[in-house]
């Protein structure tokens, strides 16, 4: 299948289904050009049904081989049932990233074992996924990573430490990049393994954020047993996997909005309310939003211009909840204000502060757009050995 | 740059100020965090210190030093050492000036010697569900019966509300022909509740709460200086309490770039220092300029304030510009530190939540700019 008219059946498929499937409230609001809000303003609306029943019907992995659990669309087809998703504004839940993502590791790298036995059950989300790269020692400066995958007689064996892991507390798998080279090795001596996250010798401990909740993690790993089977991508060789992965991250985070409240929402809430300088900052967030929005549904920011939209995206939504947290004036300084509302904002904007650090830092893209994108001088580097690519 | 403002007896009580938040306050500061609250017995040590109310005459257990240097040498104090609670702020720069200024002979022996001994917190409650930038919408209403007032209203995000023994209640006098008068409420007093504390964003280890008056009975004798002139107090007193803001403003963004900069010299990524990069290092570049630039504006206006010459558009300007800079900074060194920026357990992490409510309170920066704009005659 592929061309214009079958891109046009593939929205038609999805938005009919999302309009009998949503409540009718929710479809009159986006026919009038108004944001639904959340899921929690919907109270007969049975979320995790509905979204049992999308990812039965892998719209969000469309594009994803039949065999593997997708739906063999097109590229094109593919985007065109995101659009109409993003356009209902539906509850994605954000372990959805950590899917897609591992999800274009394997497709990417994987072995058609592998694939079989992993895909199909990410695809319907029945396995979660974490991404296991970050270290105390090793963020944006990922080659210089220490985690140690050593052989042994049955395959491999891990043991290191990995930090701010999403989701890892109840993700049934991890992909992890440990270093197999010389410690100096840095991107020439990493390899990429999915690890059983239930395997001995795996201890998750939750990390306070900002937020206050705990949905990152300390990982660590004491002699953990890694079949060969398991190995992303050959020896060495996990870079790769690594910069597609990344890659691939910063085209989601480019995508959506990670935390806080939509701008169709916000301008509901001060709709007949806002003042001429509040008007004009509504305004000036709507037609950023919209251009991101566009920009997302035409399917731009991919490759290395991934981390351009991703830099924006970051700097809109912190722009977005600041304002968002601004317009509630003193209410915003209590979370538990009268109004649930009010609560949900100020969390927003809490979560948006990791938008310009999570994935890889606004200073980091702005290197790899500076360097890789556009060619420009690389910067100096002091120490020999420290160079090579960045996250 | 060298500070002017200060002779060698301010630098003295800098001196035990700092000994005495280090021993007192520093070890409790996660507790306090924890519990909402600062303890009443560390608010009794710091008035025993002679660090609460000094202001006030000597017979009321004050040192009778009207010289808001002090006040700001305390404020910068508690930011310099990482401590938590608004306590000094609230007593020595925002309910001195209530408590000795409006207050008649009467008033000042019933409430200085407790408040002086710390023994009596003081709150002021303004704001209303409906009415925080405007003044002018406050509800509360106060009408006479006899020698009392009969106090009707709901107040919110009151500082220390839990903990006030005595709140200065702005009120709706019916007698004043609707004008605003002030009335101290004290603990006990018959209809006067209070609400849950309010969780915040930041300023944990402070009590906000909301406070209810139900045909609360409030003597007449309690009433702060003269009936319906409460909103001319008021403007009176605010320049004061937003010289405080601007003051705890700039002192938070030089201890938040301190700690920034010894973690930029000590992690290292791609082999050098997080600082070392370019673009670090011009970021804390611009933040060090700035910070200069904004400490010289703040001295000035504590300058201006001793010498009694601040005006309220001043004190406008400076409480705008002083806390969006702390914002702005606290921003950048959050960043700064990546990952460990967003743990809860690292201090920049509650610097950036504590920051954020400094442009709201004591009058957000919207209305600041209407201040000056509107005195700009536009
Ligand atoms: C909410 C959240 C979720 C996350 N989830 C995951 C996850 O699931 N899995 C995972 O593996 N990781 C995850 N991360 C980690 C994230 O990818 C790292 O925090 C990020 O890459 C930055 O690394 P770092 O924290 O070590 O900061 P550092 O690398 O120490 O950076 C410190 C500062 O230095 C700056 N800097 C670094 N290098 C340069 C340079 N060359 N030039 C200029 N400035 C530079 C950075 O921009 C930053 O401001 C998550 C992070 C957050 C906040
Ligand atoms: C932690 C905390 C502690 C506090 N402690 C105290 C206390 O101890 N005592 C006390 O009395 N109060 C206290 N306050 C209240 C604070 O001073 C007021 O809330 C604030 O001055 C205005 O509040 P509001 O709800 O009416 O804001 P609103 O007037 O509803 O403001 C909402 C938004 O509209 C903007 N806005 C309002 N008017 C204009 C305009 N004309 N032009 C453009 N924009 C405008 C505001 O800037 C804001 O962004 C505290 C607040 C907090 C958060």
């Amino acid at each position: 299948m592929n061309g214009s008219g079958s891109v046009a059946r593939s929205h038609l498929e999805v938005e009919e289904w999302l309009r009998a499937s949503l409540p009718d409230a929710w479809v009159a609001c986006v026919d009038a050009g108004r944001s639904p809000g959340s899921a929690s303003r919907y109270p007969d609306f049975d979320e995790a049904a509905w979204l049992a029943e999308m990812f039965d019907r892998r719209y969000l992995m469309a594009s994803w081989p039949a065999v593997y659990g997708g739906l063999g669309w097109s590229p094109e087809m593919a985007r065109a049932a995101f659009e109409a998703l993003s356009r209902y504004e539906v509850p994605l839940p954000l372990y959805v990233t950590s899917l897609l993502l591992a999800g274009h590791g394997l497709l990417q790298h994987g072995t058609a074992e592998q694939r079989h036995r992993f895909l199909p059950k990410m695809a319907t989300a029945s396995e979660i996924w974490c991404q296991l790269f970050s270290e105390p020692e090793a963020g944006s400066d990922l080659a210089s990573l220490r985690t140690r995958a050593e052989r042994d007689t049955a395959g491999w064996v891990v043991t290191g430490q990995k930090v701010w892991s999403t989701w890892a507390h109840f993700a049934r798998w991890g992909l992890l990049l440990a270093r197999t080279g010389t410690a100096e090795s840095r991107h020439r001596g990493i390899t990429c393994f999915v690890v059983d996250m239930e395997s001995p010798g795996i201890e998750v401990r939750p990390l306070r954020q900002l937020t206050g909740d705990a949905s990152f993690n300390e990982v660590f790993m004491d002699q953990v047993p890694v079949d060969d089977s398991m190995r992303l991508g050959g020896v060495d060789e996990g870079w790769n996997v690594a910069r597609s992965v990344l890659q691939a991250e910063r085209g989601e985070l480019g995508q959506r909005r990670v935390g806080g409240a939509d701008i169709h929402r916000l301008i509901d809430r001060h709709r007949g309310k806002a003042g001429p300088e509040a008007r004009q900052r509504l305004a000036a967030r709507y037609a950023q939003e919209r251009i991101l929005g566009w920009m997302a549904w035409r399917g731009y920011g991919r490759g290395l211009e991934a981390q351009a939209v991703k830099l924006l995206r970051a700097e809109a939504n912190m722009a977005l909840q600041s304002l968002a947290v601004s317009l509630e004036g003193p209410r915003a300084g209590a979370r538990d204000g009268a109004e649930a509302e009010t609560a949900e904002i100020v969390y927003g904007f809490l979560r948006s502060r990791a938008n310009s650090i999570a994935g890889g830092t606004s200073e980091i893209m702005r290197n790899v757009i500076g360097e890789q994108l556009l060619g420009l001088p690389r910067e100096p580097r002091p120490a020999a050995g420290a160079g090579g690519p960045e996250r | 740059m060298r500070r002017t403002i200060f002779t060698e007896e301010h630098e003295l009580f800098r001196e035990s100020v700092r000994t005495f938040i280090e021993r007192e306050a520093v070890p409790h500061t996660d507790r306090w965090e924890r519990d909402g609250l600062v303890d009443r017995s560390f608010w009794e040590k710091a008035a025993a210190a002679g660090f609460v109310g000094f202001e006030a005459p000597t017979a009321y257990g004050g040192l009778g030093v009207r010289d808001f240097r002090f006040n700001a040498v305390i404020d910068e104090e508690m930011m310099y050492a990482s401590a938590v609670g608004d306590g000094f702020g609230m007593a020595n720069d925002i309910m001195v000036p209530y408590l000795l200024d409006l207050t008649d002979d009467d008033q000042k022996s019933r409430w200085l010697p407790g408040f002086t001994s710390g023994s009596l917190i003081a709150a002021v409650a303004m704001s209303e569900p409906q009415a925080g930038s405007d003044l002018r919408a406050i509800a509360a209403t106060a009408s006479r019966d006899g020698d009392c007032y009969i106090v009707n209203g709901t107040k919110t995000f009151i500082t220390s509300g839990l903990q006030a023994d005595l709140v200065v209640t702005v009120v709706r006098d019916t007698e004043a022909g609707g004008q605003l008068s002030l009335l101290a409420v004290e603990r006990g007093t018959p209809g006067f509740e209070r609400g849950r504390k309010l969780d915040k964003v930041g300023h944990r280890a402070q009590d906000t709460s909301e406070l209810f008056y139900s045909d609360a009975r409030v003597p007449c004798a309690n009433r702060l200086g003269e009936a319906g002139k409460g909103l001319g107090y008021l403007k009176q007193n605010l320049p004061q309490e937003r010289l405080s803001m601007a003051v705890t403003a700039v002192a938070a963004a030089e201890k938040a770039l301190q700690i920034t900069m010894e973690y930029c010299r000590q992690r290292k990524v791609f082999g050098q220092p997080v600082g070392s990069h370019q673009a670090n290092r011009f970021t804390i570049a611009e933040m060090l300029a700035e910070i200069a630039r904004e400490r010289c504006h703040v001295d000035r206006c504590i300058q201006a304030h001793v010498d009694s010459e601040l005006t309220a558009v001043e004190a406008a300007a400076v409480k705008l510009t002083a806390s969006e800079l702390q914002f702005q900074v606290v921003d950048r060194c959050l960043q700064l530190h990546g990952g460990y920026g967003y743990m809860d357990e690292y201090l920049i992490s509650r610097l950036w939540r504590d920051a954020r409510v400094q442009r709201i309170y004591g009058g957000t920066s919207e209305i600041m700019k209407e201040i000056i704009g509107r005195d700009a005659g536009f």
